[in-house]
Parts: C-alpha cells; sequence; structure tokens
C-alpha cells in the first residue's frame, strides 16, 4: 500500500527530540483545469510522473528561472477574497489560441494547488500521491503575445497567460442577506413541507439584552 | 508536425584541457528547526552540469571554429558534447584496449578506413538486462565480459544523455544494479546499450563567459564555461 503525504512526511521529521539535519523534498504542483485543455505544472526542473501517470511539468529552466510566478496566498479565514494572479511565461501555441478563443475555457474552472513529495530512490516517478493543499477559482486569463528578436536575429515568438483566480470567499458580499425573524423562518419552512419550524424563536429575545463579564 | 530541436556536434578541434561532468540537483536552504537542525531541500531530478576550461588553441582551423562556436552558443542551442579523457570514464584498460589501440580507432570490417583515412572512434559498449522507464533512476546493466570495472563516480551514456553512477552493486554474475544521477531522460529498454564514452546535451544559459577576443599577434584561448543539461 502506498504511503500517504503525510506519512511520508512525518518520517522526514522525526521526532522532537531527533537531531538530525532535515532533507524533506517537497515541491509545489499547480493544476490549471481549462475546460479541455488541462495544464499540469510543478516548479522544478522537467517533467515529472505522478502515481496515475500523469506527466506534470517543470517550469524551472536551465538558467535556474522559474516561469510560473504565484503570488503569496493569503489565507482565506479572515474573509478576505485576494485577486491572484498566476502568471505562465510560456504557453504552447495551441493552448494559447484556445484559451483566448474561449475564455469560457477558464471561467469558473478551478486551479488547484498540489504539495508532492519525493523519496529518495524514487527519480522523478513519484511514490506518494500528490496532497491537496488548496483550490482557487479562476476569473479570467489575460493574455501576451509577441514576438522576441535576441542579438543573433533569431525571431521567436512567445506565448504568454496571466490567470487572475480567487479563493471560494470570492462574492460573499453579494450573498443576498438574510434576517433571522421568527415569522420568517416559519414561512420558509412551510415552503419547504416543515408544518412549525421553532428554530428562530429565540432571535427577538436576543434584542436589546446586556451581559455583563465578571472575573 | 512535431519540433524537432536542431542539435549541434560539438566541434572535434575544440577539446577541453580539463573539465567535470557534475549531476544536478541543488540544495535549497528550508530553515532552522525548534531542536536547531537544519532543513535542506534538495532538487529532485535537477540538471547536469558539465564544466570546461580550454588551453590555447594552436591551428588556424581550431580559431575560426572557435568563431563558429562562440556565436552558436549564445542563442542556447543545443550541443551534443562529448565527454573527454578524465577519471570520470572507465579507462581503456578496462576493456582490454591500449592507449595505441584508442589512439588509432577502429576500421571498417576489411582494415578500411573511411575515405579521409580516419577511422571509427573505440566506443565500448554493455547492454542493459531490464527496461527502465524515463524518470527512474536504477539501471542493470551486464557487465559479464569486463569484470567489475564500473565504480561509483563514472559516467556512463544512453542516447547521448550522459548520468553518473551515484551507486552500483554487483550480483554474482557481474549484472551491475546502478543508480545514475539525474535520473534517465529517455526510457531504456532491455538490450539498449550503455556507451562508456558517453556525449551529454547541453547548453549554455551563461555563454559570455566562453568569449574570447581575437588579438592581432596572441593565440585565442576561449576561457571556461558551464555547460547545463539540456532537456530535448
Amino acid at each position: 500500500m502506498t504511503p500517504g503525504f503525510d506519512d511520508v512526511l512525518a518520517e522526514y521529521l522525526g521526532t522532537q527530540t531527533d537531531a538530525f539535519d532535515i532533507q524533506a523534498i517537497v515541491r509545489r504542483f499547480w493544476l490549471f483545469d481549462f475546460d479541455g485543455v488541462p495544464v499540469r505544472v510543478w516548479q522544478g526542473h522537467g517533467p515529472v510522473w505522478d502515481v496515475d501517470g500523469t506527466q506534470w511539468f517543470g517550469t524551472i529552466d536551465a538558467g535556474d528561472t522559474d516561469h510560473l510566478s504565484v503570488p503569496a496566498i493569503s489565507d482565506g479565514r479572515d474573509g478576505a477574497s485576494a485577486k491572484l494572479e498566476f502568471r505562465l511565461g510560456y504557453l504552447d501555441a495551441e493552448t494559447y489560441a484556445l484559451l483566448k478563443a474561449d475564455q469560457g475555457l477558464v471561467k469558473g474552472r478551478r486551479l488547484t494547488g498540489y504539495a508532492g513529495i519525493f523519496r529518495v530512490g524514487e527519480g522523478l516517478r513519484m511514490g506518494v500521491a500528490l496532497k491537496f493543499q488548496r483550490r482557487l477559482t479562476m476569473q479570467h486569463a489575460r493574455f501576451d503575445e509577441h514576438a522576441d528578436i535576441d542579438k543573433s536575429g533569431t525571431v521567436m515568438r512567445r506565448f504568454s497567460a496571466s490567470v487572475i483566480a480567487k479563493n471560494d470567499n470570492a462574492g460573499r458580499s453579494q450573498a443576498p442577506r438574510l434576517t433571522f425573524t421568527p415569522e420568517g423562518q416559519r414561512r420558509h419552512a412551510a415552503r419547504l413541507g416543515v408544518a412549525e419550524d421553532k428554530g428562530a424563536d429565540f432571535v427577538p429575545a436576543l434584542a436589546n439584552r446586556t451581559y455583563q463579564v465578571t472575573n | 508536425m512535431t519540433f524537432s530541436p536542431e542539435i549541434f556536434d560539438w566541434p572535434a578541434s575544440i577539446v577541453p584541457s580539463g573539465s567535470v561532468f557534475m549531476a544536478g540537483g541543488q540544495a535549497r536552504p528550508g530553515g532552522l528547526t525548534l531542536t536547531a537542525t537544519k532543513v535542506t531541500t534538495p532538487e529532485p531530478g535537477g540538471r547536469a552540469a558539465l564544466r570546461m576550461e580550454f588551453n590555447t588553441l594552436k591551428t588556424k582551423a581550431a580559431n575560426r571554429i572557435y568563431s563558429w562556436l562562440v556565436s552558436k552558443m549564445k542563442p542556447g542551442h543545443v550541443f551534443r558534447v562529448p565527454l573527454y579523457r578524465s577519471d570520470q570514464l572507465v579507462p581503456a584498460s578496462a576493456f582490454g584496449l591500449t592507449d595505441a589501440a584508442v589512439a588509432a580507432g577502429v576500421p571498417w570490417e576489411g582494415d578500411i578506413a573511411w575515405s579521409g583515412g580516419a577511422y571509427w572512434s573505440v566506443s565500448p559498449v554493455a547492454a542493459t538486462t531490464a527496461a527502465a522507464v524515463a524518470g527512474s533512476v536504477t539501471v542493470m546493466i551486464d557487465l559479464s565480459a569486463y569484470g567489475e570495472v564500473l565504480q561509483h563516480g563514472h559516467v556512463i551514456g544512453h542516447m547521448s544523455r550522459a548520468y553518473l553512477v551515484e551507486a552500483i552493486s554487483y550480483d554474482g554474475s557481474d549484472i551491475a544494479t546502478v543508480t545514475v544521477s539525474p535520473p534517465l531522460r529517455v526510457a531504456v529498454n532491455s538490450g539498449d546499450l550503455i556507451v562508456f564514452r558517453p556525449t551529454a546535451l547541453m547548453t549554455a544559459p551563461d555563454a559570455a563567459s566562453f568569449e574570447t577576443l581575437f588579438s592581432y599577434g596572441h593565440l585565442v584561448r576561449p576561457r571556461g564555461v558551464t555547460l547545463i543539461e539540456a532537456l530535448v
């Protein structure tokens, strides 16, 4: 049975009293689930195969430049929904053309972040399944296409895309407001076929109360 | 239509005075734990590097080739670079060859040379005994013809990719189980030949370090360069 991510990471980290230098190899993996053309990348060198045999493409080139720029991702527990921009420095022409032609392939689709742990002796064939880290929803994509001319005169067409993604707090302030009153609750319940619903009867009693905290 | 990258062979007249092939995998620092132990995270896979330094070039033809090479390196072209004589390669004596035999080369059948008078260069090989997928790190090689000649630190090649022998163990019939670094870039089939005079597909992200000037009355000495493995 293949071990899970947490088990392997726990093995690497050892116990609290162990005193050896730790070499845990964990990298981030990103699945841009565009409709019909999912893009799977990881932040490392070269292709990697996960436990299902799916290939993920490395975003770091020979000059040690990471061509995927990932913003600092804030914790969503404060209710904020920051606009996060992921930039894919290079896209192949086919994916680029498809995405640009139809923003519907991007809007509302999921951007999922995973963590992958590598064990010694596995090379680039992972033996541990990727661990889910976070899920964002892509809003739209911005496209950039230009021709680079380098010093020797070689012309290269470069396609890149930026994806704007938000976490699941997005749109919360647009949700229809609810006010809890006993009458409203009964009306709502009746619509759903429940005869008597006293669930919100305590609410009026909360008004105009004073609470004192004594130590 | 699939794209086939253009790969240049490293010119035979530009021979390094010294070289070192290093497997990839830098470590990135990760911090300290509560017990003050260091956390590092090595690069999975990584890219191999080949550092070469050169002596002065002796002929006008070599200077001209250097002129071609220094321009070709900058746009990031991929080169097939042979690893030159060094202790990183299994010595010729391990295969029962003398230095003279290696220098002379191998003729065509019937002792015939190429039309230019040259012979084939010597390329000792051994066959693999099991398949291995791309991305894995273990290869099984049959060395029964030579004995236990392949050791830690040697560099071997397969399909124009060079790999460092990180770990090796032999069984009773001299079949070696080798752990290579970087991980296999191309799948190995059982029976594929592993070469002991490898070439590596490399690119030069820092090609400016190879530049030197042609100055009147002076010999050309190319400066050192570090080539990085190209994933082709």
